[in-house]
Order: structure tokens, then sequence, then C-alpha cells
């Protein structure tokens, strides 16, 4: 029986590094929950991994992960843009992307597209537009099986870079894992 | 609100009151999820298209108790063809052999994105139409679309119930017969838990 319950949640603090909670066992069910727990602003499109929203991998073993993202900006015409990056080279990567804009238009990329053959590259950026003071969504599924070790995590920024706006992603928003 | 004591607790053990379960079982999801990648063609299986239970993706249902499943499901075709492929549900038995319906309730919703990045979503009225106690029928609504080394993406929604105690089995097939593989990738995986 493993030692955690079905649905772990905790809160991470920021940076890498400080990725609690523990990290599932193989074979376990449930999902560890990764919650944003503030705000975070970004003010330039200058894409990076976001403080929370991250895991760490180990080479050889075997993930799923999903996710639910909530975005905001501070303008129109900044907007706001996604995806997974990390320092982990792939094995095996798939994922795909569903968003919902704040004039409730769905984005998709789907598996062919986002993370195509080989299957080892992390995916490109994928924006939605989004004016200021208004949220979108982001859903993402994953499998990720790493080459190496490293993390891998929600990347996201400005989709259109201005300084003196901020891009936000919601206290609340949510990076799911499990090892199978 | 009604208290629940500590050993209840979902999310472990915490002072105040408990949120009650979500389920009348108490429990969590609970996961399966594939390990290896599941292969199938029209030359190791003759006439690929017949429709199988996958190896690993398989809920144990007890009769006259309801359950919500879901799915996620990556599915593609190596190396080269354009086979496609169908996911779908049926009941089997102890041999994985597929065994005809015997549901009291069968509600679905499918939403798959083939190659291109479409969205195609299936609701209830169409998947499971009345009287909601047949499994999806193999056709254009159960259909992905693959060409060479690419993946889909599916999700299935159900709530089911059985007449029987029975397993229920994702099945997968070749829409076209293909020599060439179609995969369902290690990752995918189903959920389940009584209601």
């Amino acid at each position: 029986m493993p030692g955690f319950p079905l649905i772990q949640i905790g809160r991470a603090t920021a940076g890498p590094g400080s990725l609690a909670p523990a990290p599932p066992t193989v074979g376990s069910t449930g999902w560890v929950v990764i919650p944003k727990t503030a705000d975070e602003n970004r003010n330039s499109s200058a894409q990076a991994i976001d403080s929370q929203l991250q895991i760490n991998v180990a080479a050889g073993q075997r993930y799923r992960l999903r996710g639910l993202l909530f975005m905001t900006c501070s303008a129109n015409g900044v907007s706001v843009a996604v995806t997974f990056v990390g320092t982990a080279t792939m094995t095996l990567f798939l994922a795909q992307h569903y968003s919902v804009s704040n004039t409730s238009a769905e984005g998709i990329t789907s598996p062919t597209l986002w993370t195509p053959t080989p299957h080892t590259a992390y995916p490109a950026i994928r924006a939605v537009a989004v004016s200021g003071g208004e949220y979108v969504t982001y859903e993402i599924d994953c499998i990720a099986v790493p080459a190496t070790s490293g993390t891998l995590g929600i990347s996201w920024a400005q989709s259109v870079n201005n300084a003196g706006q901020t891009a936000t992603m919601a206290r609340g928003s949510v990076l799911e894992y499990q090892r199978f | 609100m009604q208290t629940f004591p500590l050993q209840q607790s979902r999310f472990g053990a915490r002072s105040g009151p408990m949120v009650p379960f979500p389920t009348t079982a108490g429990r969590g999801w609970t996961t399966i999820i594939k390990t290896a990648d599941e292969t199938q063609n029209n030359a190791t299986i003759p006439g690929g298209t017949t429709l199988r239970a996958d190896a690993q993706l398989r809920v144990p249902l007890v009769g006259g108790h309801r359950y919500r499943i879901r799915a996620r499901l990556y599915l593609g075709a190596l190396v080269n063809g354009t086979p496609d492929f169908n996911t779908t549900w049926r009941l089997i038995d102890a041999a994985g052999t597929i065994v005809a319906d015997n549901f009291t309730l069968f509600l679905a919703q499918t939403l798959l994105t083939p190659n291109a990045n479409t969205l195609t979503i299936v609701g209830p009225t169409t998947m499971s139409p009345a009287p909601h106690t047949a499994s999806p029928t193999v056709g254009a609504n159960t259909k992905g679309n693959t060409s060479s080394d690419e993946y889909n993406y599916v999700r299935w929604d159900l709530i089911v119930e059985s007449l029987i105690t029975t397993t229920l089995a994702l099945c997968w097939n070749q829409d076209t017969a293909s020599v060439f593989f179609t995969v369902c990738s290690r990752g995918s995986a189903i959920e389940y838990i009584e209601v």
C-alpha cells in the first residue's frame, strides 16, 4: 500500500528546488496536486518556468501531468502565452493543449502538432488573446518519459511584450502529476 | 455542517468540520495507467479492424452499482500508413473476449483532437442515445485520424451501471486494416469512481 493519501495538497514555496509536496510513488493511483498559492506577475514576453507549477523528474521514470491554468493581463494587447519547459531531455513527450479565451473561443493543439515526431521536444508556446482584466484558461495534458533528470513545468509570459503591463498566473491554478 | 472523524478526510487529518465525501462509496478515483505501448495491426491480428479489449485499461463493475469513468488516451499510427482507429467500450469475460451489453445505464461523451488542431466533441445525446443502455457503436463518432507517427488525444467521460458483476474494457481497433501498427501509448489511462 503506498504511503501517500489518494490526493496530496501542499504549498510549494517560490523558486526551483522548493517543489513541495513529496513526489508520488510508482503505482500510486492518486495525483499529487501542486496549487499556485499566490498570483504571479510577468512584465515581459520572455518565457520562464512558473515559480511553483513545476516538478522534478528523474531519468527513466514515467509521468502523467495535467494542469488547469487561469491567466489574465492588465491591458489590452498584452495577452498571455504558455508552453512546457524544463531542463530534462525526453525519451517521450506527448502533450495536448486546450484553451478558452475571454470571448469563449476555443484554442487547441493536438499532440500531432504540439509534440510532433520524434516526440522528444518541448512544445512551442501557445498564445491566447485576452483583454485587460479578463481571464482565460489553459487545460494541459501530458505524458513525459525523461531521458535525463531535471525540472519540468509550465512556462509562460506576456504574448506581446509590454514592460509597463503585467500578465498574471492566478492563485488557484493547478499542476497535477503522477508516476506510472 | 455535519462533522466527520479525522480519518475520513480525503485530504489527510485536519481539525474542524469535514467536508462530506463526494461519493456514496467514499473513495477517491482509482487510476489505471498503461505501463507499456500496445500495438495492433492487420498482420498480427487477422482482420485488424476487429475490435478488441485493451490489455490494461479495464474497469471491474459490480452489478447494480453506478460508476463515473474518465479516460485520457493517446493513440497513434507508427511508421507509416493511415489506418485511423476507433475507441469505444465493451463488456468482456474472464478471457478478455467481448460479450454482449448488459447495462442499465450507459451515458458517454467524447472529446477528440485528431491530426490537425481541430476539436471534435460528441455529447451523450449522440454517443449514448435513448434508452441509454447500449455501448457506443463503432463508427464516425468513435473514429480518430492518424497518419505516420502522429498521435491523437481522446477523452471519454462516462456514467455506467451494469446489471451484472463484470468487467468493462476500453476497446480499440484500426479503422482501416493496415500492415502498419496502430499504438495506444503508455501513459494512456482510465480513472473510475463509484457514485
